[in-house]
């Protein structure tokens, strides 16, 4: 059984009289350990993709399910609910919470579940030792640099220990050097077991994943696995 | 730790300058509801204690024998007297006999017309200590007079010019002015006063009287109703040729203006919370606007609309109880500097839990109502959109 199985899912977006198709009929699985790549240009659907991989945007026709789980037919309320345990995500430009210290953000994911201030505490150091920013616990997104502020990000998509974690251009605000400790990381997480699931513009990122997939007007175009893969 | 409520405070200590507009908000409208509540309060509390000491007055007059005459609805005659009635001296003792039912203080007089400076006059004879006391409003400038000294209403003191030492001739007798009484609004302006006995000596009116006012005082044996239908029914029982009245005298006239002081306070309230809750409105909605990213990221996360609104509401509540709390505190410092003018009262405002519970109260709920319909705009945010945003 596919982690992720997607049926004939299509998006059409309408405004006025005017409709848009982003994506068009697209099948697509995902395996349970995969670190799959999604690359196309702007407008190409991948990020439409994504938010629906991501049970953030009902398709207009079509299924998604995740763990055998239809995640459309559930309410929208029981979505959100699903999304808490089952689903980390790491969003372009970071998105941290500015008013929030790094451990604070981090702990975000548990302010809805029903873990105890101590749980919440272990659970976000833990974390943050693992994306190597426990020494900068208590620092605001602005008195971090890039990187520190996209492993925190990472620390925040993960502290619940969703097993599925979607990320939309993760190094798209970074230098290279620093984009690459990241996709490092990422590839490190992945190896632990943690399926992971990447919207990038950058190619040289593509070798870290071990699937690219390749969408153009709202269709995969084509898909092949990558060194990482051939590697594992 | 991270709850929901720490979201909440976290936004706050952030975004001062918002949070401080909102409390503002808050305390306009506490502190005007806490000022008039509190001088209406004081006023009441005064009243009160006015009426527990002074009671009810009564006036004893003689049963009315006017004639009145109208054509087609109008007025062409009344009060037209056989005779001018008097209270023999009788009813006085009667009245004086009554002190162990509540009688608290009796004050007899005599009205009488009379030329004074070439002018018609009318004179009360009164015994002035016993006036005095039922009358504790009066404000007279230079003293109250003896025997033969006259205290004279502002009105009559304007309409002939009179200054205090001024002599004039009674009946040919000598008075001198040793008192003029401020202005009351009443009758009383426009009468001179003269000893009562000293009158009936110089008319010769010995044992006359035109009405008696007394005061009648709750005891302990008795509710005040009870003794005012006591004291009634005795007086007309030994004097069937009586007619017993209450009077609305200055209290009463008092607690209509505090009675109206207490509606139009209400009114003000309402207005001004009106405002303060529009203000909070506003300023949420806006709020909410520029945290649309976040809210999203919350959305995507899992966080439920329930937990959405939660937040917005929970610092809207933080806001309104810090808004309710400096609103008291200001209110009740307010009213103490206001009072004396507002109210031209000297009781003590003081620290009431009460009001201030009711102040923290009402802005909660005014904080609470105006941000539910920004709570709602911010759950309905769809993650998505905001997702876009990103």
């Amino acid at each position: 059984m596919s982690l992720i199985d997607v049926k004939g899912v299509s998006k059409i977006y309408r405004s006025g009289e005017e409709e848009v198709t982003a994506l068009n009929k697209v099948d697509l699985t995902i395996e349970e350990g995969d670190f799959v790549a999604l690359m196309g240009p702007s407008g190409s659907g991948k990020s439409t993709l994504l938010t629906i991989l991501g049970a953030l945007n009902p398709p207009s026709q079509g299924n998604v399910l995740i763990d055998d789980i239809d995640i459309y037919k559930l309410p929208v309320e029981r979505r959100a609910d699903f999304r808490s345990t089952y689903i980390g995500f790491i969003f372009q430009q970071f998105q941290l919470i500015p008013y929030l210290t790094a451990v604070e953000n981090v702990m975000l994911p548990l302010a809805i579940l029903k873990h105890s201030h101590g749980e919440q505490l272990e659970m976000a150091q833990n974390v943050l030792d693992k994306v190597g920013l426990s020494n900068k616990m208590k620092r605001l997104p602005n008195q971090l640099s890039g990187g520190e502020q996209e492993r925190v990000a990472i620390a925040r998509a993960i502290v619940n220990q969703p097993p599925l974690v979607f990320a939309d251009e993760p190094t798209g605000s970074l230098d290279t050097k620093t984009g690459d400790e990241i996709m490092r990381l990422f590839q490190s997480l992945n190896k632990e077991g943690l399926t992971i699931i990447m919207v990038t513009h950058n190619e040289e990122n593509l070798s870290y994943a071990k699937r690219t997939i390749w969408v153009r007007d709202g269709q995969i175009e084509r898909e092949h696995l990558t060194g990482a893969a051939v590697s594992f | 730790m991270m709850y929901l409520k720490d979201i909440a405070i976290s936004n706050l200590r952030i975004r001062k300058l918002k949070v401080f507009f909102l409390i503002l908000g808050i305390i306009l409208g506490i502190t005007t509801v806490v000022t008039l509540t509190s001088i209406t309060i004081a006023m009441e509390r005064q009243l009160e204690d006015r009426f527990e000491s002074q009671g009810t007055r009564l006036l004893v007059t003689p049963e009315s024998q006017a004639l009145s005459l109208s054509y087609n609805g109008v007025s062409v005659a009344s009060g037209v007297a056989f005779e001018a009635p008097v209270l023999p001296q009788k009813v006085l003792e009667d009245v004086i006999e009554l002190k162990d039912k509540g009688v608290s203080i009796v004050s007899p007089k005599l009205v009488q017309p009379a030329e004074v400076a070439s002018n018609k006059v009318l004179i009360t004879g009164i015994e002035f200590n016993s006036e005095q006391k039922l009358k504790n409003y009066w404000e007279i400038q230079g003293q109250l007079p003896d025997e033969n000294g006259l205290l004279v209403g502002k009105g009559i003191k304007d309409k002939l010019g009179i200054s205090i030492g001024e002599s004039f001739k009674i009946q040919g007798n000598t008075f001198k002015v040793e008192g003029i009484l401020n202005e009351t609004g009443a009758a009383e302006d426009k009468l001179i006063f003269m000893n009562l006995n000293k009158l009936q000596e110089l008319f010769n009116r010995k044992g006359q009287l035109t009405f008696i006012e007394l005061n009648v005082v709750e005891d302990l044996e008795g509710t005040l109703n009870e003794q005012l239908n006591e004291v009634t029914s005795s007086l007309k029982e030994r004097n069937p040729g009586i007619d017993v009245s209450a009077v609305k005298g200055q209290d009463e006239a008092r607690k209509e203006v505090v009675d109206r002081f207490a509606k139009f306070s209400l009114l003000v309230s309402i207005v001004v919370l009106f405002i303060g809750s529009l203000i909070v409105l506003t300023t949420m909605m806006s709020s909410v606007r520029e945290r649309t990213k976040e809210i999203g990221v919350f959305r995507a996360i899992g966080f439920r609309q329930s937990h959405i609104i939660k937040i917005i509401l929970t610092e809207a509540l933080i806001i309104s109880v810090i808004g309710g709390v400096v609103g008291y505190l200001s209110g009740v410092l307010l009213a103490k500097i206001a009072a004396p003018y507002i109210a031209q009262i000297d009781v003590q405002i003081g620290w009431n839990i009460g009001v201030g519970l009711l102040a923290i109260i009402i802005s909660s709920a005014v904080g609470l109502l105006s941000s539910a319909y920004p709570a709602y705009q911010a759950a309905q945010l769809d993650p998505v959109e905001a997702f876009r945003s990103l």
